[in-house]
């Protein structure tokens, strides 16, 4: 179409958008959008902005049908929105952050004279879509509340326009009248029929509304509105937990009635906002939603803050302490899960008290895993140059997950406890006994292979101290008194005796278990 | 908090595991520490050479970790001897410095101990009429089990007596996480030494036993 500065304006907007990923029906939208972008001349004799206007709001109003073809070169509007659009809260998202790209309802700055509503409001499809406005009254308003709760301060096109009084011929006019108008009044309206809300009346009405109001104040207002549906959408669907849900969900929704929407885009809308302001939004079934809503809210564009939001609770105490105090918890509880995720096997573990202990368990049995490692490293022959270490490990650095390939070796300077098990191959019961406890013990699961290998391994452990016997033997009873706590005078002598390691492994076996 | 996504992030397995960065650094670093502690010299000790290796593998977990709370502890603590000092700058070089200054974060702990002191207090004070009788007394049993346990597990965590609460959980997360990569890590070489030690003369069999293993 040879409309210059819309399309102009548009256009940057238009490339922003990520319709596709929220959208069904993305196919003839995007076709439609780009004819729009594209093909200035796509139709005829109506002024540029206003048949954007229509083209606009048809494609949208195409896409809120899902399944309406709308020819672009269409001027018709009525053949959309037949029936409440029902769309996505992330469409809103969408709709809401594209604000300034919203050109089916805003224009960025100032785009469509007064004069092209008229024009609009001329439209006998526009006009039935206002009537169908018009009885949003009696309607989902939580959504519209929430939408629109954030514009409340911001003085621009209201939706008082599309009041329930609003009859069909008059409502282009009346929305011209009214374009100065608060919303405020629209949301104690709204907030009388508090329920569960479909999203697509506050869309579909935002849209109407950006459409007949005219200046800035539209994009704003448009921003703020979708973008707390938007929010709305990601919440069920956020990762972040719900204490800090509960944190972050404002109760800045109570500054931003009267804040800017600059400071408001940080904040998710609920159907909860009314309860800042409507007493009357405290129906039961209103309430658990507004709780639910509470509990998964979540905005997850949330810049850091420097100070954290907390609401109370229906029901709980609301000083500041007490809310601090119930942060703190959750914040420990969220920690609590994640370890009960680290330290395997304590799945059915329920309360304080025993996972911690379950993780002290953990943490002190590895600590103590690094202890005998590092002796066992030292018991390498010191003839071995650490600077070719490095070439036999490549097939290491890239096993990242992955088992090591454990070969098996005759075990000749290896860990004593190594050297120990491995004269267990003559006590059978006593295998089963270690690598049963092994098996169970998770945090030795690293030693198991090893010790499996040395069991199953028939070569009989000869030499293995060498000259380091000697000062193993006290070194064994110094250091790894608390590991492996066994007897080292006879385990010096390389001859078997099962007695030998019958003391010393049950308590090895009971150890490893802690 | 996001540190700690960023580890869970990090893994393709159900359970935690440290990334795969964290684990080449550690490598790099340990090989390093050992070869600057001079283990391989003949002259020490086992257990000089035992505290050597076990000196240079926490060092790189710690350097390789970067700048958590337990890995300046460990760094600090090692530092404070005079002996281990140069060695450890020799092994992190600048990171050395990085590591041991202390950082803000610590000193702001105890306030907010007190804070939550006094909300604690003032919480149980207010609720304590709306607490079922019976819970009374399991609950004071379960705090002081909780407190009991809490203070074994700062003792175990280097740098955990300045944390308390979630901080304290943060902490041991991210460590108990970098232990668990460094005893898989050490684990490996040990396996590598080893068979390097074998040289060539057990190299049929390790490969042969290799490829069973490797099947299991």
């Amino acid at each position: 179409m040879n409309c210059g500065p819309p399309p102009d304006q548009l256009r940057p907007c238009f490339l922003n958008l990520n319709w596709e990923q929220s959208m069904d029906p993305t196919g003839h939208f995007e076709s439609a959008l780009s004819s729009i972008v594209s093909s200035p001349s796509s139709n005829s004799p109506v002024p540029a902005e206003g048949l954007a206007v229509n083209n606009l709001v048809g494609r949208l109003a195409s896409v809120y049908n899902c399944g309406e073809e709308i020819s672009p070169r269409s001027h018709h509007m009525g053949a959309p929105l037949n029936s409440p659009p029902k769309l996505n809260l992330s469409m809103m998202g969408y709709l809401g952050h594209q604000q300034p790209a919203i050109g089916g309802l805003p224009f960025p700055a100032n785009p469509i004279p007064v004069a092209h509503l008229d024009e609009l409001s001329a439209d006998p499809g526009f006009a039935k879509r206002a009537a169908r406005f018009s009885c949003f009254d009696g309607r989902n308003y939580s959504g519209l509340a929430g939408q629109f709760g954030l514009p409340r301060a911001s003085s621009s096109q209201s939706l008082k326009a599309t009041g329930p009084q609003m009859g069909l011929p008059e409502s282009g006019k009346a929305i011209q009248t009214q374009e100065g108008k608060q919303l405020e009044a629209n949301d104690a309206e709204f907030g009388n029929a508090r329920e569960e809300s479909s999203v697509s009346d506050p869309i579909s009405a935002g849209g109407e509304v950006s459409l007949r109001g005219a200046g800035e104040n539209n994009p704003r207002k448009r921003k703020a509105a979708p973008k707390g549906k938007g929010k709305d959408t990601a919440l069920p669907n956020s990762a972040i937990d719900p204490p800090k849900a509960a944190e972050e969900e404002d109760p800045n929704a109570k500054k931003s009635r009267f804040a800017e929407d600059d400071g408001i885009d940080k904040e998710s809308i609920n159907p909860k906002v009314e309860q800042n302001g409507s007493g009357s939004g405290s129906a039961s079934g209103d309430g658990g939603a507004q709780k639910q809503g509470k509990e998964n809210n979540v905005k997850p564009l949330e810049p850091p803050k420097d100070y954290i939001h907390v609401r109370a609770r229906r029901g709980q105490a609301t000083d500041s302490h007490s809310l601090a105090e119930r942060v703190r918890r959750e914040k420990i509880s969220q920690r609590m899960k994640l370890l009960q995720d680290l330290v395997p096997g304590c799945n059915k573990v329920t309360g304080k008290a025993v996972m911690l202990d379950e993780i002290i368990n953990y943490v002190q049995s590895l600590q103590r895993q690094v202890e005998f490692l590092s002796m066992k490293l030292a018991t390498v022959n010191p003839r071995l140059d650490f600077n070719n270490v490095a070439d036999l490990l490549p097939k290491d650095m890239h096993q990242t997950c992955g088992p090591v390939l454990n070969s098996v070796y005759p075990l000749e300077t290896s860990g004593a406890a190594l050297s120990y098990t491995s004269q267990l191959q003559q006590g059978a019961p006593l295998h089963c006994v270690v690598t049963s406890a092994l098996e169970t013990q998770c945090t030795v699961n690293p030693l198991d292979p090893t010790l499996c290998r040395t069991l199953s391994s028939h070569q009989p452990f000869i030499n293995g101290f060498g000259d380091a016997s000697s000062q193993m033997g006290t070194f064994w009873e110094d250091d790894l008194q608390s590991v492996v706590p066994m007897d080292l005078g006879q385990n010096q002598e390389i001859a078997v005796s099962s007695q030998s390691f019958h003391g010393p492994l049950p308590t090895a076996h009971m150890k490893i278990e802690l | 908090m996001p540190r700690l996504l960023s580890l869970y992030l990090a893994f393709p397995i159900t359970t935690m595991q440290a990334s795969n960065t964290f684990k080449q650094a550690f490598l790099k670093r340990m090989l390093l520490g050992l070869q600057l502690a001079g283990v391989s010299s003949k002259c020490m000790t086992i257990q000089e050479r035992k505290s050597a290796i076990k000196l240079s593998a926490d060092v790189a977990m710690a350097c390789a970790r970067g700048s958590t709370n337990w890995s300046r502890a460990i760094v600090t603590d090692l530092s404070k001897q005079e002996k281990n000092k140069v060695l450890l700058r020799s092994i992190l070089g600048k990171d050395f410095e990085r590591l041991i200054k202390p950082c803000h974060h610590t000193w702001k702990i105890p306030r907010s101990k007190k804070i939550l002191k006094r909300s604690f207090r003032e919480c149980s004070r207010r609720r304590k009429g709306l607490r079922a009788p019976h819970g009374l007394a399991t609950s004071v049993l379960a705090r002081v089990l909780v407190k009991k346990r809490t203070q074994v597990l700062k003792r175990l965590i280097p740098g955990g007596e300045y944390l308390d609460g979630s901080y304290l959980l943060d902490e041991t997360l991210d460590y108990a996480i970098s232990l668990r990569a460094q005893v898989d890590l050490m684990q490996r070489l040990s396996k590598a030494f080893e068979a390097s030690k074998l040289g060539s003369h057990n190299v049929c069999t390790l490969q042969a036993r290799g490829d069973s293993y490797a099947d299991k």
